[in-house]
C-alpha cells in the first residue's frame, strides 16, 4: 500500500460513511480498513454523523429553514422593553384612579390628573353590576388618546368605544372582540378635541349602548 | 420580583440559549416561519415577565420554558381549529421525560442545523446532494459538474468540519 494509495482511501471515507460509493469502491475501502488502524480510528470519529444528519429533512438541511430569523433578538429585547414601559403606565393609571376617587369626595366634577410621569388626562368611568370601564382621555394635538382599562361588560362578541360631544356628535375611538379573559387594556384615538367631550359609550356589535362612562 | 430595568445582555442571554431549539419546535409543530417565530417571541417574553412564577423545584428551567412553548403552539392550533402535528397527546404531555425527549429532538435538529451552517456552501451541498438526496459519488459529480475525486474529498472534509462544529457546539463528545 503506497501512501498515495492510502491519502486516496482516507479521502473516500466520507463517502463511505454517507454510504454514496459505489460496490466496488466501497469493498475496496473495507480492505483498507481491515489493514489500517489510523483510518479505522477516523471513520469512527464520522461515525456519529449519519445518525445526527438525520435529525434533519432534506428541506431544514438545504434550506437552513431552522434557522432563527434575523433580528429576532432585537425584537425581543424591544418587547421586554415595552412590557416595562406598560407596567409603568399601568400603574401610573391606577394613581390616577385613586386622584378621581379623592377628587370625587370633594365633589368636583371633572378632574384634571396630573400622574407622576404620564400624561395628563381626565378620566372617564362606568360601575354598575357586571359592567367596569375606565377610560383615560388625553388631548392631543390632532384630537384625543383614549386609554382604556375593561374589566367587565355585558357578553356581546365585540365592542365599540365611542366619544360622545357635547353637542351630541358622535366620533369612533376603537373596537374589540369579546374575549374569554378579564382586564383588556388599549389606547384608541379619535379626532373629536378633548374640551368637546360630554361621555364615553361602549356599544355591542348591534350598536347597542352597553356602558356609558361618565367623568 | 418584577425586573426593575431590563439589561439587554440579560434577554440576548435568554434568547441565544432557548430561541433556536425551541424555533425547531415550534416550526415543526406549526409549518409556517411568520407563525413560529411569533410563538418563540411569545415564550420567550412570556418566561420573562414571569420568572419570578418559576419554581426549580417543580423541574428546569429548560423544560418550564419548553412547556410554555407547547402550549402557546396548542393555542395556535385551536385557533385554526386544527390537530396539532408533532405536539405530545395530552397523555404524554404529563410525562416529564417526554416533555424532555422532545426537547432534547429539538435542541440535538437545531445544533445539526447550526453545524451545517456553519459548513461552506460547497461542503453543505455535497451532503445534501449525497446524504439527503441520496446520490451516488459519480451522480453528485454529475449534478455538481465536478470531478467524482473533488466530491469524495469535499465529502470527507465537510464531515470532518462538521463533527468539529458539533464538538464546538457540545453536541457530540
Amino acid at each position: 500500500m503506497t501512501n498515495r494509495e492510502h491519502a486516496e482511501l482516507r479521502r473516500a471515507l466520507g463517502a463511505y460513511a454517507l454510504g454514496a460509493l459505489e460496490p466496488s469502491e466501497r469493498s475496496e475501502v473495507e480492505d483498507h480498513l481491515e489493514a489500517c488502524q489510523p483510518c479505522r480510528d477516523e471513520l469512527a470519529s464520522l461515525a456519529a454523523l449519519p445518525g445526527l444528519l438525520a435529525r434533519l429533512s432534506e428541506e431544514e438541511a438545504s434550506q437552513g429553514l431552522l434557522e432563527v430569523p434575523e433580528g429576532h433578538a432585537d425584537r425581543l429585547i424591544a418587547a421586554v422593553g415595552e412590557d416595562r414601559r406598560t407596567e409603568r403606565r399601568r400603574v401610573t393609571i391606577w394613581r390616577s384612579v385613586a386622584a378621581v376617587a379623592a377628587a370625587v369626595v370633594l365633589a368636583l366634577g371633572i378632574v384634571l390628573i396630573e400622574p407622576f410621569d404620564g400624561p395628563s388626562g381626565v378620566m372617564y368611568a362606568a360601575q354598575g353590576s357586571g359592567v367596569s370601564a375606565t377610560a383615560m382621555v388625553v388631548p392631543r394635538g390632532w384630537g384625543m388618546e383614549v386609554r382604556l382599562n375593561v374589566g367587565e361588560l355585558p357578553e356581546a362578541r365585540g365592542y365599540t368605544v365611542w366619544a360622545i360631544g357635547d353637542d351630541g356628535h358622535r366620533a369612533y375611538v376603537a373596537s374589540w372582540a369579546d374575549v374569554d379573559r378579564a382586564g383588556i387594556e388599549l389606547v384608541g384615538s379619535c379626532y373629536m378635541d378633548a374640551s368637546e367631550v360630554a361621555h364615553l359609550e361602549i356599544s355591542d356589535e348591534e350598536d347597542r349602548v352597553v356602558a356609558v362612562l361618565d367623568a | 420580583m418584577p425586573r426593575e430595568r431590563v439589561d439587554p445582555d440579560e434577554v440576548r442571554a435568554l434568547h441565544d440559549d432557548y430561541a433556536g431549539p425551541l424555533f425547531t419546535f415550534a416550526l415543526r409543530s406549526v409549518g409556517d416561519r411568520g407563525a413560529a417565530e411569533e410563538i418563540v417571541q411569545d415564550t420567550l417574553l412570556r418566561a420573562w415577565r414571569n420568572a419570578d412564577r418559576y419554581d426549580p423545584a417543580r423541574g428546569s428551567l429548560d423544560t418550564w420554558i419548553f412547556a410554555i412553548c407547547r402550549n402557546l403552539v396548542i393555542d395556535h392550533h385551536r385557533r385554526r381549529g386544527a390537530r396539532p402535528r408533532v405536539v405530545a397527546t395530552i397523555d404524554e404531555v404529563g410525562h416529564p421525560s417526554a416533555v424532555h425527549d422532545e426537547l432534547d429532538r429539538a435542541l440535538e435538529s437545531w445544533q445539526v442545523a447550526r453545524g451545517l451552517r456553519s459548513l461552506s456552501d460547497d461542503h453543505r451541498r455535497v451532503i445534501v446532494e449525497t446524504y439527503y438526496r441520496g446520490a451516488s459519488v459519480a451522480e453528485a459529480s454529475e449534478r455538481l459538474g465536478v470531478p467524482e475525486g473533488t466530491v469524495k474529498s469535499r465529502m470527507y472534509y465537510a464531515l470532518r468540519n462538521l463533527r468539529l462544529a458539533l464538538e464546538e457546539i457540545g453536541a457530540v463528545g
